[in-house]
């Protein structure tokens, strides 16, 4: 397995309080990473640190690949548009292989009747169905998704950890994060419980 | 220029499907021409139509300041700047798609609007024409250095007071080539180093501002 991200003494501060402190990790293809802990224990900082949306105050992150997807607490969509709108302006040639890739995505997260409604006609739980279908129409070799379980029904649940092992399966590095240990039988999965800033 | 036109594409699509947004401008505009020209009502004609170009400039100014928010602030609110940013293609072209699909859908309508109410007012055509002109130049550099701005104070809850502090003493170089321009028009002088000076300075804020909003974007979002 490949080094694809190496992260060196990641140090971040808030307000007199090491958020982040002195994190050292290394991240292979294939792997799947979950960063637990309690609210506000410091994992959407970290993601949004590895991901580039935050600057880094001290240490390094080597990000070997420039192919990555981001889902966060706030889902990206604009809710004027519809859901094929939104998915579809995101990829990047607008021609008939990525429409057979929007039509697969919205059935595997059986959203296909959806597909001419405005974003601001769905629930919240579809909403995160829309977002998390990103994952699967760019081909982003690293999925970094803040709390993927949250506001989902069980069936939608299962239609994400299945898509976890199918995207294991493409050598697709995958980092999530929750507020407990993660478990799943056809994934080997790295738990890392994220307390006082320190990863442990 | 890919990342420019997908931004592009999706902001004129999102504004199409907003409706009357797109009238408000003008209908500020409107409005404020309308309660400069009651205002002045009782001076002579002659100083009034020297003043009437003046403050049409003034006003595309102040209708340009009060939109400067929306830039980033309806992306930031929904996640697509993380998106974007996480994607790493968010680079220089994205912001200058922004600002410029920005500044066609709430101030070229402005801009499009004023020689109409200057040649309403009884502004020769000439005037109009400058003032049509150095609005064209001008306009779109506020909305550059604006934009810096506007990702500055993204965060803030009460930026917009904030926003307008910071921008409009950064406007006083328009302005003054902006108006002067339009005023050598009105008393029949060459206008056209005032405008080659507003291109000069559009031409170098272009160059700024992409660079430096995107790292204020940065810092905000932290």
């Amino acid at each position: 397995m490949n080094l694809l991200m190496k992260i060196i003494n990641l140090t971040i501060q808030r307000n007199d309080r090491n958020i982040l402190d002195n994190i050292s990790l290394d991240i292979h293809t294939k792997s799947f990473l979950n960063i637990y802990g309690a609210n506000g224990s410091g994992k959407t900082s970290f993601l949004k640190v590895i991901t580039g949306i935050s600057e880094i105050e001290s240490g390094a992150v080597v990000n070997h690949s420039n192919n990555q997807v981001y889902v966060g607490h706030k889902y990206g969509l604009k809710t004027n548009l519809t859901v094929s709108e939104n998915l579809m302006l995101d990829l990047q040639n607008n021609n008939r292989d990525k429409k057979n890739k929007l039509t697969d995505a919205l059935e595997v997260y059986k959203m296909s009747k959806y597909r001419d409604t405005l974003v601001k006609h769905l629930s919240h739980g579809q909403q995160k169905r829309v977002s998390l279908m990103r994952t699967l129409l760019l081909d982003s070799d690293i999925w970094i998704l803040d709390e993927p379980f949250s506001a989902l029904d069980e069936e939608t649940k299962g239609i994400l950890n299945n898509t976890f092992v199918d995207a294991n399966e493409h050598d697709k590095t995958i980092i999530i994060t929750g507020h407990s240990a993660f478990k799943h039988d056809q994934l080997k999965v790295r738990n890392f419980l994220l307390k006082d800033g320190r990863i442990q | 220029m890919e990342e420019f036109s997908k931004v592009f594409i999706k902001e004129i699509k999102i504004a199409s499907r907003s409706g009357y947004e797109a009238l408000m401008p003008i209908m500020y505009l409107l409005i404020i021409v309308l309660f400069f020209n009651i205002s002045i009502s009782y001076i002579s004609k002659n100083l009034i139509l020297e003043l009437t170009p003046l403050m049409i400039w003034l006003s595309c100014l102040l209708v340009s300041v009060l939109n400067l928010e929306s830039i980033f602030k309806e992306d930031y609110e929904d996640g697509t700047l993380d998106y974007l940013i996480s994607s790493n293609t968010f680079h220089e072209s994205v912001i200058v798609a922004k600002v410029f699909s920005h500044w066609l859908l709430t101030t070229l309508p402005v801009v499009v609007v004023s020689p109409f109410i200057s040649l309403l007012l009884g502004i020769d055509y000439q005037t109009t024409l400058i003032l049509f002109l150095s609005l064209v130049i001008g306009t779109p550099t506020m909305s550059l250095l604006g934009s810096v701005a506007a990702a500055l104070t993204l965060t803030l809850k009460r930026g917009k007071i904030l926003l307008a502090i910071i921008v409009l003493p950064l406007y006083v170089p328009i302005l003054i080539f902006g108006t002067s321009a339009v005023n050598n028009s009105f008393l029949q002088m060459s206008s056209l180093s005032e405008l080659i000076f507003l291109s000069i300075i559009f031409l170098v804020f272009l160059l700024i501002t992409p660079t430096a909003c995107l790292k204020s974007l940065r810092l905000s979002l932290d």
